[in-house]
């Protein structure tokens, strides 16, 4: 088993591309009950998309924008 | 690690054993039907699994739905079944007890002695769970039953599985298996869908602003604004006037409202003080406090009023009456004289009376006792001769009688009725008085009532006569009372209806502030484009999407490698897991087989394995009963030589593994277990059938053979002659 561990790591090292996310990735796969870990990753990633999305609705729908003078403001008179 | 010995007490079959030597490379158990040779492997998977075996689920066998470990003869003493390994530290037994009348819920008395001291429970399962393949595992590469042996070769999940195993590809395999449980697809495609509606509310606000204006413009113009008054301008204007009324009416009903400044820009708090301000002005204003109170004064003082004139009225005609009375019958002491006197005159009238019956009874006495003769007689009294004496005392009883008592019965008579009449004139003046006394007592009541209503000053009930009437004017002191009070209700009522009016204007011009603030906000939202990316949340949804979309691309990436990975191994592996795979298969069915093989076909998205035969064919499909038996002992025997190199679990259960095979066959499956037997140990139960007898006379192995006796009901099953080969 250790073999197969040891030949994704190389894999995922000789891609070069999102290493540490990739091994971190194979450690939790690596632990006990991997299944209920990562259904808790991807409720845990869900929910933030969530959080942000009802987040950028709500300032949207307020015409609300960042105070760094980004503000696009009046078109041109009312 | 393999197997060396086991002993069994109270289980299936089996009541006590002894120590059944598993040492030998191959050890055949041999009997007829019912004589315990299934119970002896199941034995073995019992101890090194416990409950997990006693269902149906297990391994995978139907029959086990109602299955009972205990004899139903057994006694009282527990379940026992010890397995003693030849393991890498040296003689192990494991010992598995479970006590007569549990259920294997709470879990069973496990123990591993081993040659550094005793495990028990958790100790013990853990150097299980270490050093033992899982169930699923031993299900498929350690045993074999005969309730489960099409199952291996036509079950194609079983076979996908047990082929991996082959090809030493078990790990890839439950890694892709994971991968595909994480489902980063399904959350790719959730985190877009809530994109897109996130852009698709997005874009009906854009539109939003537009519809709310029309409509606020149209409620504006119906209330008659004209398009000119519709600014901000003139919203803050109605903000004012609606503050600077507020603070007038708040003025004229001593109240302090907190009202807020004129001109504040903060919307919120001056539409909460707008709509807090009415409920302020209708409660709490000290101006209108007393009015309620005065309603009720005058109303008790009206109801006071009524009532005392008739009340007065009786009194006046009681107070004439009694007045007349006297006039006409004279005051009580004149009526009380009257009555001595004509008392006095009955009692008198009465004495005369009586003087005059005595007399007449005397007389009649007399007369009754003069002689009945008209000569001298001589007087009763006086002894004096009298002439006529009957005659005269008859003509002094006439007199009398007749003249005498009958006046003074007539005197009698009228003096009492004059006494009679002097006592009820009496009575009739003493009925004036009470109901002279009634009368006032009554008006009293109501003037004390009216008093209390009164200022201290306005005067109180004073004393008079029985009959007399109140000697001060309280009740023009009420009604002067009741008309101030009259005029103080209606100035009250006056700022009552003025603070009415003013609250529902100030209704009406708040609902108009608002709908001009709203107006003004559409126009204002009109002017500006909904940017999402402008929002300062932004960042972090961002943020959050290439979260998402990084975790399901390393997802993507790992399964990839992993099935690159898988591919590699099955070529590497392929040829050398195909020459065991064929060899076995051939082994079993001799010279007429059609080969197998395993092939693997990859595709970018999976890689999936197939049993073919020589010629490329799917080869389960067309096999018959025997050639499918022949198919799962060869997989079974060619993932125990794999699991024995990668695990080290050097034991193989072969429960009756002829069936179907015709005498050939077996005389192949003997070989097969010959090679088998080289890497592992084999145990094999089976009737005395040509295989017992291939494996006995026609095999190099070192092998034991164990034939059981004849079950006895009470002795269970048991080994009635070993035979070493």
């Amino acid at each position: 088993m250790a073999s197969w561990w040891d030949e994704m790591e190389r894999r995922i090292r000789a891609r070069g591309v999102r290493v540490d996310e990739r091994l971190a990735l194979l450690a939790l796969l690596r632990k006990p009950e991997p299944g209920v870990r990562l259904a808790a990753e991807t409720s845990r990633l869900r929910q933030a998309v969530e959080d942000a999305v009802s987040a950028v609705r709500a300032e949207a729908l307020r015409g609300e924008t960042r105070p760094d003078g980004a503000s696009p403001g009046p078109k041109g008179g009312a | 690690m393999k197997p060396r010995s086991l002993s069994i007490r109270e289980f299936r079959g089996w009541r006590e054993s002894g120590e059944i030597p598993l040492d030998r490379p191959i050890t055949l158990v041999v009997g007829e039907n019912g004589r315990g040779k299934s119970s002896l492997t199941t034995a073995i998977e019992w101890c090194l699994f416990g409950r997990e075996i006693e269902s149906a689920g297990g391994l995978g066998i139907d029959e086990r739905a109602d299955w009972e470990v205990r004899p139903r003869e057994a006694s009282q003493g527990p379940t026992e079944v010890s397995l003693g390994l030849d393991a890498p530290e040296g003689p192990v037994t494991v010992v598995r007890r479970r006590a007569a009348h549990a259920s294997g819920r709470g879990g069973d008395e496990v123990e591993v002695r081993t040659p550094s001291g005793v495990l028990a429970d958790a100790a013990a399962l853990e150097w299980l769970r270490r050093r033992m393949p899982d169930l699923e595992t031993f299900r498929r590469a350690h045993a074999l039953h005969p309730e489960s042996v099409r199952r291996r070769a036509t079950d194609a999940a079983d076979r996908a599985a047990i082929l991996a195993i082959l090809l030493g590809l078990e790990d890839d395999r439950e890694a892709r298996e994971r991968w595909k449980d994480a489902k980063a697809l399904d959350l790719v495609r959730d985190v877009d869908l809530r994109l897109r509606r996130l852009e698709a509310d997005v874009d009906a606000s854009a539109d939003r602003p537009r519809r709310d204006r029309e409509e606020v413009e149209k409620r504006l113009l119906a209330r008659g604004l004209a398009r000119g008054d519709l600014s901000p301008e003139r919203a803050a204007a109605l903000r004012d006037d609606l503050t600077a009324r507020a603070r007038a009416l708040a003025q004229r009903l001593g109240l302090d409202p907190k009202l807020p400044p004129v001109g504040i820009p903060d919307s919120e708090a001056f539409h909460a003080w707008a709509r807090a301000w009415p409920l302020a002005a209708r409660e709490r204003a000290p101006a209108l406090t007393g009015l309620q109170a005065r309603r009720n004064g005058l109303s008790h003082l009206d109801a006071g009023l009524a009532e005392l004139a008739p009340l007065e009225d009786g009194l006046r005609r009681a107070r004439e009456t009694y007045e007349q009375a006297v006039h006409t019958g004279g005051d009580r002491p004149a009526r009380e004289r009257a009555i001595v006197e004509a008392t006095a005159k009955a009692t008198q009238a009465a004495a005369d009376l009586q003087r005059a019956s005595s007399l007449v009874s005397l007389l009649e006495d007399a007369l009754a006792l003069a002689p009945d003769v008209d000569e001298r007689t001589p007087c009763p009294v006086c002894a004096t001769p009298v002439l006529g004496l009957r005659a005269r005392i008859g003509e002094a009883l006439a007199h009398h009688r007749d003249d005498d008592v009958s006046r003074l019965v007539e005197a009698k008579a009228k003096a009492q009725a004059a006494r009679q009449a002097a006592e009820r004139a009496l009575d009739d003046l003493a009925r004036a008085e009470r109901s002279g006394h009634a009368a006032r007592e009554a008006r009293d009541q109501v003037q004390k009532r009216l008093a209390a209503l009164l200022p201290p000053d306005a005067g109180s009930p004073g004393v008079g006569s029985p009959v007399d009437g109140p000697t001060h004017d309280l009740a023009a002191a009420a009604r002067v009372r009741a008309e101030v009070l009259r005029r103080e209700i209606e100035g009250l009522e006056g700022l009552a209806k003025e603070r009415d009016a003013a609250l529902a204007r100030h209704a009406a011009d708040h609902d108009l502030l608002r709908d001009l603030e709203a107006w003004v906000s559409a126009v204002a939202r009109l002017d500006r484009e909904v940017e999402v990316t402008r929002c300062p949340s932004f960042d972090r949804l961002d943020a959050a999407v290439d979260a998402v979309a990084g975790f399901a691309a390393d997802v993507e990436s790992l399964s990839s490698m992993a099935r690159d990975a898988q591919a590699e191994r099955s070529v590497a592996r392929g040829a050398a897991v195909n020459r065991t795979l064929g060899e076995y298969y051939d082994a079993i069915v001799g010279a007429g087989g059609r080969g197998l093989q395993v092939v693997v076909h990859a595709t970018p998205k999976k890689i999936d394995y197939r049993l073919e035969d020589r010629d490329g064919l799917p080869a389960v499909p067309v096999l018959n009963q025997a050639s499918i038996n022949a198919v799962s002992l060869a997989l079974l025997f060619a993932q125990a030589e794999e699991r024995a190199r990668v695990d080290g679990l050097s034991l193989v259960l072969l429960d009756d593994p002829a069936q179907s095979l015709d005498a050939e066959r077996q005389a192949g499956l003997a070989r097969a277990i010959e090679r088998l037997s080289a890497a592992c140990s084999v145990l094999v139960t089976t009737t005395p059938a040509p295989l017992a007898d291939r494996v006995r006379d026609f095999v190099s192995t070192p092998r034991r053979l164990l034939h059981l006796a004849p079950r006895d009901v009470h002795a269970g099953a048991r080994v009635e002659r070993t035979e070493d080969r």
